[in-house]
C-alpha cells in the first residue's frame, strides 16, 4: 500500500514546521504537501491526478480564505468528495459553523502541546486515510 | 157672620152643603170627584160612607191627596165651614146642622143594617133644603135612597153615579125613586153642582137610560161563535170585561160595541180571549204546592203503587199549561225519589184552543220559568236561546185536550183534580154543575184542588177539607147527583149504552103501537112534569092544541072539564106514588065522551129517570047512572031546547054532577092550599132568615170594600214608594244587601252584583251559605253584632277584582224601633282608597325628602311661628325639631342667629313681600364659626292664607373650598411664573387662556395684552414654530419636539405639548411649554460625535485584540512545541522550563484577550431561552472545577427570557468560576436567586468567598483587573460578563465586603432592546 498522502494548506510558517515535525513523528509514513496559499492549493488539487487522502485547511489564509477554498473544492466534481479537515487556531463558534456550512468534514483546533498535535494528526490521518482503527476520531 | 148669607161664605158658612153617600167601591169616585172640584167653591162637603166598625180608616189621608181643601174627620159640634171636607167617623151617625155638625154614636138594631147616608141626607134636607146637594156613589144596598128623596123634596139637587159605579145597587136604588136629577160620572158632578148653585132649574136635566140589555146580545154572539155560554159566568165579571173592551175598542157605548162584535169577528175573538183570561204560573201559590208536595202527592203515589195502576190527574182550565207541568214535575220528582215506575197521565184541559196550543208546545220564556226551582229547571227543561222548553219526559206525561167543564163528559177515575180560579168566574149554578162533574170524576179518596177563594159550597158533605186554607179536598164517597138546572147548563152528552140502541127494533115498535091502538083503552102517558109522552088509542080525540106556543103540559091540551080533576089526581099520584081513580066525570067538548072514569097510575120508568103516570080513560057505558043519563046528559047539548020538558030533571042531574065536581075540586084545592101553606111558611121563615143574613152580609161586604179600597190605595202608595226606593237604590249604585235577624238574605240591589254573585234564588238563603266574593270573613259576626248592639259597623275589604270596598253594616229598624235585620251597604272606595294611598305615599315621600334634605327647611304660619323644620335645620341651628313647632323663631334661636337669619326675612315680611322668591347669602354665627347659608325665602298660600317658608343650603364648605382654590391659584401662579420656560394655555382656537411671566417677558407685553388673543396674533412668525402650523390647536398632540433652529438667533426650543380635556368632551385646552435648549442640543451633538468615535475605536481595539491574540498564538505554539522538542532532545533544563512556563502564561493571556475580543465582536443570536437550562449547562461545563473544589451551588429556578444562550452560558460560567476561584479557604458556596419585575429579570449570584472592598466594586469589571494577586484568573471573566449583560441591554454590579463574600446583581430585560450597544 502506497504511503498516505496529506495536503496541508496553512500560511503560518511556524505551524507548518510544527505540523511537518509532528507528521514525521507518526508511526506510519505520510506523504505531505504544504500550500501557504488557497489558490495554489486549489489549482493543485483540481489539476493533480492523484488525490490526497486528506486535505487539512487553516481558515485564516491570505487571499483565498479557508472557507472559500473548501467551498471551491466542493464545487468541483473531482474534489467534491475529498476529505477536508479544518485545522485552525480559532475556537469560536462562528468559525466552526461557517466551516461546516461550506462543506468541511471535520474541524480541529490546533493543539498547543506537541504530543496533543501528534495524537490529533494520527487520528485524522488514520480516520480519513482509511487507516481506521477501532478508536473513533476525537473531535475535541 | 150672619146666618144664611153664604154667598161670600169662604172660610165661613158654606153657600151649599154637598152631602155624599158612598159605600163599596166608593173611594175611587170620591177621589175622582175631588180631583175635579176646585178648592174654592164655597161649598161644604159632607161624606157619609160605610166604614168597618173594627177598622181604622185612612180615608182622610187618602182624600187629602186629591184636594187642597182641609179634610177633617167630623166631630160633634164641629163648625161647618165652606171649602172643608167632613168625613163620617166609623160607628157614628153624622147630622148636619145650620152651623155645625152633630156626631153621635151609631144606633145599630139587630138584623137592620145601618143607614148613615140616609141619616146624613135627611138632616141636610131638613136644615139646608134647597141649598143642599146629595150625591149617591158606588155601593150596595139601598142606603141613601130615602135620603135622596128627602133632599129632593126639600128642593135640593140630587145626583147618582152612573154606570162607572163598581157597585150599582145603591145608586140604582136611589135612581129608581125618580127623585134623581142627574146620573153622572164623578168627574162631571162638581160642575153640575156648581151649575145647580147658580141656577137650580137649569141643572135638572133628565138623563138617558143605561143599556144593560145589550150585554145579552153580546153573550149570545160569543155563544154562537165559540160554543161557550158566558151566561154561566158571573155577569159582573163578564160586564166588566165587556166594558173594558168597549173602552179599548173606542166604541161610544154598549150598543155600538154590540154592533161591532156582531160584525167584526176579530173583536169578538179578542173579547173571547179577554173573557177566558188565563192567569197562571209555575207553582202559583207556593203554600199550596208545598202542601201538595209534602203530603198529597206522596199519598197519591203510594196508593197508585199499592194498586199498581197509573196515576191520573185532571187539570181543568189549564190555560198555558204551567200548572199541568208543575204537577207533572212534582209527580215525577216523587216517583224518582222513591224509585217507583208508574205511568203518569195528566189530562190538561181548557175551553180555549189557542191556550192549549201554547201549552202543548211547552216553550216558556226565562221570566216565566223563574219560579221553577233551578234543580227542576235543569232536569225538566232544555234551553232554547232565551227560552226554555219542557223536555220529552215531562211532555209525555201531559195530554192536552179541548174540554168544557160545563158541557163535556168529565174524565173518570181521577186521583187528583185541579181546577183553580175557574169557579170564581162562574155563576153559582154553573159552579154547582162543575163541582158535580168534578165529584163524579174523582175516585173515592181522590184529591181536588180549588183556587184559594173558591169553595165546595153545597158539596160540603161529599168532601173532606184537608188543605186548610190551601183549599185541597178529598172525596169521601160516591154519591149520585141529578142535574137540576138544565136551563143553566147544557145537556151533558152522556154515553148511551150500546145495548139500548141495538135492542129497539123500529118495526117491532110500530107493531106495538098498532096493537095498543086496537086494544088498549084510551090513555095518556105523562112524565113528572105532566109533559105528554105518549097517547094511546082514542085518547087523542080528547086532545086539542091551543093556538100559540106549543104546549107539552097535558093539562093545557085537555078540555076544561077534565083539566081540574086530572090536575088533582096527577098531583096526588105523583106525590104519593099511588093510583087514583075518579069516577063519573062528564067529559064535554067538541067530541063529548060522556061520563067517564079516569084512573091515574104511577109508572116506574125503566131508565129510572123519574116518575111518570099513565092516565087511563074509561067511558061508563054499563053504569046505571051512565046508562040512564048518558043520552040525556048529552042530548041537551046536541038537540037544544026541543026537549025542555026534561030540563028540570036534566038540571038536577047536572047539579048533581056539578056538585060532585065541586066536591072533588074542593078536595084537591084543599090539598093544594095545605101544601102551599106549608111550603109558604117554610119559605117565609127561610126568607126572613136569608134577608137578615143578606143584609148583615151586605153591610159587612160594604165595609170590607171600603177597607179594601183604602188598602188598595195604600198598596198603590206603597208600590210607588217601593218603586221610588228601588230606583233610589239602583241610582245610588250602592250595593245593598238586606239581611233578616237570622242573617238570611231578604233583598239586594242590582249594584251589589258588582261585588257579590247573587241570584234571585239566593233570596231567603242564609248569607253564610252564599260564597261571597268579598274578602270579609267577619261579615256574619259583624252583622250579628249590629243586630245585638244596634251600632253600625264599617269595614274595609278587598273584593275579588282587587278593588277596595267599604262595607257598612247598619241595623234595619222597623216601625217601633226594634232591629229586624241588617242593611249591608257595599261602597266602592277603590278610587278613594287609591287616591288616599297615593296621597299618603306622596306625602311620605315629600316629608322624607324634606326631612332628609341636606338643605335647611322651615315653614312658618301666618303668625310667623314654626309649623315645620327639618332635621338639618334643627341640627345646624341647634334647636329641637319637635319643640320648635308653634314657637316663634326668636324664641328658639340664639339672638345672633335669629338676627342674622330673620332680619332679612322680617324686613321682607314688613315690606309685604308675600310672593317673594329671593335668594341671598346669610352669614350666621354658629359654634364659634360662621355658617354661610344660601337662603331662599318664599311665600305661598296654605289652607289658612299666605305663609312663609324658607330653605337654606349650608355653603360654608363651598366658601372655604373657594378660598382654598384661590390660595392654590396664587401658588400655582407663583410657580408658573418662576418656571424657566415659556408656558401658555391655549384653547382649540389657539386663543391664549393663560400665560406665564417668562413668556410675557420674552414678548415684552403684559398679560392683559395677550389673554384672549390667538397665539398667531400675538407671536407673529414665531407662532408657527412654537404652536405648529396655523389652524386649530386640535392638531396638536401630546409630545415633545425640538424646533428647527431659529433663523435669526439659531436658538433651538424644546416645545412640550400637553392636551387637556376642556370643559366639554369635544373641546380641549393645550399647555404649550417652550424651553430654550440651544446649549443642550449643541452638547448633545458633540457627545454623539464622540460616541461614534469611541465606538469606532472600540471596534478597532477589538479587531486588534482579536488579530493580535490570533496571530500571536502561532509563533507561541511553535515556541512551545519546539521548546518541548528541545527538552525531548536535550533533556530538561531550568531555562527551557522557564521558557515553556512563560509560553504557557502568554497563551492563557492570549486566550483571555481573544475571548474578551470575541465577546464584543460576535453578533447576538437572540432566541427564547430557558435560563435554567443555560445555568445547568454552565454548571456542567464547570463540573470538574466544582468537583475539585467541593463547591455547593444553590440555584432558584430561573425564568425564560429572550437572549443569546451561548453568551449567557459564558456569563453564568464566568460568574460561577469567579465564585469558585475566590472562595477562600472554605469550599465555595454559591446562592443564585432571581425575580421578575415587569419586563426586567433580576438575578443575584451570592458567594461566601473572600470578597473585596466596596470601593473596588466597579473595578472588578475592568478587563485584566485582578484584585487578588495570587489568584489564577486572567481578570477577564467579569469584564466579559459586563459585556454580555450590557449587550443585552442590562446592567451588572457588585457589592462586597472583604471576608464576607460578594454579591453580583444582574438586571436584564426579558427582551433585549433593539439597537442596544453592540458596536
Amino acid at each position: 500500500m502506497p504511503d498516505l498522502s496529506v495536503v496541508v494548506v496553512d500560511d503560518d510558517p511556524f505551524d507548518c514546521e510544527l505540523l511537518a515535525a509532528a507528521f514525521s513523528q507518526l508511526p506510519f509514513p505520510v506523504d505531505t504537501t504544504f500550500f501557504d496559499d488557497g489558490r495554489a492549493a486549489h489549482e493543485h488539487l483540481t489539476s493533480e491526478r492523484r488525490r490526497p487522502d486528506v486535505v487539512m485547511v487553516d481558515l485564516n489564509l491570505p487571499g483565498m480564505l479557508g472557507t472559500e477554498l473548501i467551498a471551491a473544492l466542493r464545487a468541483e466534481p473531482v474534489t467534491a468528495s475529498l476529505p477536508i479537515v479544518v485545522l485552525t487556531s480559532s475556537a469560536t463558534s462562528w468559525d466552526v459553523r461557517s466551516a461546516y456550512d461550506v462543506g468541511a468534514d471535520a474541524y480541529h483546533v490546533k493543539p498547543f502541546d506537541m504530543a496533543d498535535m501528534r495524537e490529533l494528526l494520527e487520528n485524522v490521518v488514520r480516520y480519513w486515510g482509511r487507516l481506521v482503527t477501532a478508536r473513533p476520531p476525537d473531535a475535541g | 157672620m150672619e146666618l144664611g148669607t153664604g154667598d161670600d161664605g169662604h172660610d165661613g158658612l158654606p153657600r151649599l152643603v154637598v152631602a155624599m153617600g158612598a159605600s163599596a167601591g166608593g173611594l175611587a169616585p170620591l177621589q175622582e170627584f175631588f180631583e175635579a172640584t176646585p178648592p174654592d167653591t164655597g161649598f161644604a162637603y159632607v161624606i157619609a160612607q160605610h166604614l168597618s166598625p173594627d177598622h181604622a180608616t185612612v180615608m182622610d189621608s187618602l182624600l187629602a191627596r186629591n184636594t187642597a181643601m182641609p179634610v177633617l174627620t167630623a166631630e160633634d159640634d164641629m163648625v161647618l165651614r165652606a171649602d172643608h171636607v167632613y168625613l163620617l167617623p166609623p160607628k157614628a151617625e153624622l147630622r148636619v146642622g145650620q152651623e155645625s155638625l152633630e156626631v153621635s154614636e151609631q144606633v145599630r138594631l139587630p138584623g137592620v143594617p145601618p143607614h148613615p147616608i140616609d141619616i146624613c141626607f135627611e138632616s141636610v134636607a131638613a136644615t139646608w133644603g134647597p141649598r143642599a146637594a146629595a150625591v149617591v156613589l158606588s155601593g150596595t144596598g139601598d142606603d141613601g135612597t130615602a135620603g135622596i128623596q128627602a133632599v129632593r123634596s126639600a128642593g135640593g139637587f140630587t145626583i147618582v153615579q152612573d154606570s162607572s159605579a163598581r157597585f150599582a145597587s145603591m145608586p140604582g136604588s136611589a135612581d129608581r125613586t125618580g127623585a134623581v136629577d142627574q146620573i153622572l160620572a164623578p168627574v162631571a158632578m162638581p160642575e153640575a153642582i156648581a151649575r145647580f148653585s147658580a141656577d137650580p132649574d137649569l141643572a135638572r136635566i133628565p138623563v138617558a137610560n143605561d143599556a144593560y140589555g145589550e150585554y145579552s146580545r153580546i153573550i149570545a154572539a160569543l155563544s154562537n161563535a165559540y160554543g161557550l155560554d158566558f151566561n154561566a159566568y158571573k155577569i159582573g165579571t163578564v160586564r166588566r170585561r165587556i166594558e173594558r173592551r168597549i173602552e179599548m175598542s173606542g166604541s161610544v157605548d154598549v150598543a155600538a160595541y154590540t154592533r161591532l162584535v156582531e160584525s167584526d169577528e176579530s173583536e169578538l175573538r179578542t173579547l173571547y180571549d179577554d173573557l177566558l183570561i188565563g192567569v197562571t204560573a209555575f207553582f202559583r201559590d207556593p203554600s199550596v204546592w208545598e202542601h201538595l208536595q209534602a203530603t198529597i202527592i206522596p199519598t197519591i203515589v203510594a196508593e197508585a203503587q199499592n194498586e199498581e195502576r197509573e196515576i191520573r190527574v185532571w187539570v181543568a182550565a189549564c190555560a198555558m199549561g204551567h200548572e199541568a207541568y208543575s204537577y207533572a214535575m212534582l209527580l215525577l220528582e216523587q216517583l224518582d225519589a222513591e224509585d217507583i215506575d208508574l205511568p203518569v197521565r195528566i189530562f190538561a184541559t181548557d175551553a180555549d184552543q189557542r191556550s192549549l196550543a201554547t201549552a202543548s208546545a211547552g216553550l216558556y220564556g226565562a221570566d216565566t220559568v223563574a219560579e221553577v226551582p233551578t234543580a227542576l229547571l235543569e232536569k225538566y227543561f232544555t234551553s232554547e236561546g232565551d227560552d226554555y222548553r219542557v223536555n220529552q219526559r215531562l211532555r209525555r206525561c201531559v195530554t192536552f185536550s179541548a174540554h168544557n167543564v160545563l158541557r163535556d163528559a168529565p174524565f173518570t177515575r181521577i186521583d187528583l183534580l185541579s181546577c183553580r180560579n175557574l169557579l170564581i168566574y162562574l155563576r153559582s149554578e154553573a159552579q154547582h154543575q162543575a163541582l158535580r162533574y168534578f165529584h163524579f170524576s174523582l175516585r173515592v179518596d181522590g184529591m181536588m184542588v180549588l183556587g184559594l177563594s173558591e169553595s165546595i159550597d153545597f158539596l160540603e158533605e161529599e168532601f173532606e177539607e184537608i188543605g186548610g186554607s190551601d183549599n185541597i179536598f178529598r172525596k169521601v164517597r160516591n154519591t149520585r147527583f141529578v142535574a137540576t138546572a138544565p136551563g143553566h147548563a147544557r145537556r151533558v152528552p152522556r154515553p148511551v149504552p150500546a145495548a139500548n140502541r141495538g135492542a129497539v127494533n123500529d118495526r117491532l115498535l110500530k107493531a106495538y103501537d098498532e096493537l095498543l091502538d086496537e086494544y088498549a083503552p084510551p090513555a095518556f102517558l105523562v112524565d113528572e112534569n105532566r109533559h105528554l109522552l105518549h097517547t094511546f088509542g082514542a085518547a087523542a080525540s080528547l086532545l086539542h092544541q091551543p093556538t100559540g106556543r106549543t104546549r107539552l103540559d097535558l093539562l093545557d091540551l085537555l078540555d076544561d072539564s077534565l083539566r081540574v080533576p086530572l090536575w088533582g089526581a096527577l098531583q096526588r099520584t105523583l106525590s104519593t106514588n099511588e093510583p087514583v081513580r075518579l069516577d063519573g066525570l062528564l067529559v064535554t067538548g067538541d067530541d063529548p065522551y060522556g061520563l067517564t072514569s079516569i084512573e091515574v097510575k104511577p109508572i116506574t120508568r125503566r131508565d129510572g129517570s123519574g116518575p111518570a103516570a099513565l092516565i087511563v080513560i074509561t067511558p061508563h057505558r054499563d053504569d046505571t047512572l051512565a046508562r040512564t043519563d048518558q043520552g040525556a046528559a048529552i042530548r041537551p047539548r046536541l038537540r037544544g031546547p026541543a026537549e025542555a020538558n026534561q030540563l028540570e030533571e036534566q038540571a038536577q042531574l047536572d047539579i048533581a054532577v056539578l056538585e060532585r065536581e065541586l066536591q072533588i075540586t074542593r078536595e084537591s084545592l084543599q090539598t093544594t092550599i095545605e101544601e102551599l101553606e106549608a111550603s109558604n111558611e117554610e119559605l117565609i121563615a127561610s126568607n126572613e132568615e136569608l134577608q137578615s143574613t143578606n143584609e148583615e152580609l151586605q153591610s159587612v161586604n160594604e165595609e170590607l170594600h171600603t177597607v179594601n179600597s183604602e188598602h188598595e190605595a195604600k198598596i198603590a202608595e206603597l208600590s210607588q214608594l217601593t218603586a221610588d226606593m228601588d230606583n233610589l237604590l239602583a241610582s245610588t249604585e250602592i250595593g245593598t244587601l238586606f239581611l233578616d235577624r237570622e242573617l238570611n238574605i231578604r233583598r239586594y240591589t242590582p249594584a251589589l252584583a258588582d261585588y257579590v254573585k247573587l241570584r234571585p234564588q239566593d233570596v231567603g238563603r242564609p248569607v253564610g251559605d252564599i260564597v261571597l266574593t268579598l274578602d270579609l270573613p267577619s261579615l256574619q259576626d259583624d252583622a250579628t253584632e249590629v243586630i245585638h248592639t244596634g251600632a253600625s259597623i264599617e269595614r274595609e275589604a278587598r273584593s275579588d277584582d282587587a278593588g277596595w270596598i267599604l262595607v257598612r253594616m247598619t241595623p234595619y229598624r222597623v216601625a217601633g224601633g226594634q232591629i229586624e235585620g241588617v242593611v249591608v251597604s257595599v261602597i266602592d272606595i277603590a278610587s278613594l282608597r287609591h287616591a288616599q294611598l297615593h296621597l299618603d305615599a306622596v306625602t311620605r315621600r315629600f316629608e322624607a325628602f324634606m326631612r332628609h334634605s341636606p338643605a335647611l327647611k322651615w315653614a312658618l304660619d301666618a303668625d310667623g311661628r314654626y309649623v315645620f323644620v327639618n332635621d338639618e335645620y334643627a341640627a345646624r341651628l341647634g334647636v329641637d325639631a319637635d319643640e320648635v313647632i308653634g314657637a316663634a323663631p326668636a324664641e328658639m334661636l340664639t339672638p345672633e342667629i335669629d338676627a342674622a337669619l330673620h332680619s332679612r326675612i322680617g324686613s321682607m315680611l314688613d315690606a309685604g313681600a308675600e310672593r317673594t322668591d329671593e335668594r341671598f347669602e346669610l352669614q350666621v354665627p354658629s359654634h364659634g364659626g360662621v355658617l354661610h347659608l344660601l337662603t331662599n325665602v318664599f311665600g305661598y298660600d296654605d289652607a289658612d292664607g299666605p305663609v312663609m317658608g324658607g330653605s337654606a343650603l349650608d355653603i360654608t364648605d363651598l366658601r372655604s373650598a373657594e378660598a382654598g382654590i384661590e390660595r392654590h391659584r396664587g401658588q400655582l401662579r407663583h410657580v408658573l411664573d418662576r418656571i424657566p420656560a415659556r408656558v401658555w394655555l391655549i384653547d382649540d382656537e389657539r386663543r391664549v387662556l393663560l400665560v406665564n411671566e417668562a413668556a410675557l417677558r420674552e414678548l415684552g407685553r403684559t398679560a392683559s395684552d395677550v389673554l384672549g388673543r390667538t397665539v398667531d396674533d400675538v407671536h407673529g412668525h414665531e407662532a408657527e414654530m412654537l404652536f405648529g402650523p396655523v389652524g386649530g390647536a386640535d392638531r396638536l398632540t401630546d409630545g415633545t419636539r425640538l424646533t428647527d433652529p431659529d433663523l435669526n438667533s439659531g436658538a433651538v426650543f424644546r416645545v412640550e405639548t400637553i392636551r387637556l380635556d376642556g370643559d366639554n368632551a369635544d373641546s380641549h385646552e393645550t399647555i404649550v411649554m417652550a424651553t430654550d435648549v440651544s446649549d443642550l442640543v449643541r452638547v448633545q451633538s458633540e457627545l454623539a460625535l464622540m460616541n461614534t468615535e469611541l465606538a469606532r475605536r472600540n471596534a478597532e481595539l477589538d479587531q486588534f485584540a482579536h488579530l493580535a491574540s490570533h496571530d500571536l498564538r502561532a509563533p507561541l505554539r511553535a515556541i512551545h512545541a519546539f521548546g518541548q522538542m528541545a527538552v525531548d532532545q536535550t533533556g530538561p533544563s531550568e531555562n527551557l522550563a522557564r521558557v515553556l512556563a512563560g509560553v504557557e502564561r502568554m497563551r492563557r493571556m492570549l486566550d483571555s484577550l481573544l475571548a474578551y475580543a470575541e465577546s464584543g465582536r460576535q453578533t447576538l443570536a437572540v432566541v427564547e431561552t430557558d435560563l435554567d437550562a443555560v445555568l445547568g449547562a454552565a454548571i456542567e461545563d464547570l463540573s470538574a472545577d466544582i468537583a475539585a473544589s467541593g463547591a455547593l451551588i444553590d440555584a432558584e429556578e430561573l425564568p425564560r427570557i429572550s437572549c443569546d444562550p451561548v453568551q449567557f452560558r459564558g456569563l453564568f460560567q464566568n460568574l460561577l468560576q469567579n465564585a469558585i476561584q475566590y472562595a477562600g479557604d472554605d469550599p465555595p458556596h454559591v446562592e443564585i436567586t432571581s425575580s421578575i419585575d415587569g419586563d426586567t429579570v433580576a438575578i443575584e449570584f451570592r458567594d461566601h468567598g473572600v470578597g473585596f472592598e466596596q470601593d473596588q466594586a466597579a473595578e472588578v469589571f475592568e478587563p485584566f483587573r485582578r484584585l487578588a494577586p495570587s489568584s489564577s484568573g486572567q481578570g477577564i471573566g467579569l469584564a466579559i460578563c459586563r459585556r454580555v449583560v450590557e449587550r443585552h441591554g442590562g446592567k451588572i454590579w457588585a457589592r462586597s465586603e472583604p471576608g464576607k463574600g460578594a454579591q453580583f446583581s444582574l438586571r436584564i430585560p426579558t427582551t433585549p432592546p433593539p439597537g442596544s450597544p453592540d458596536a
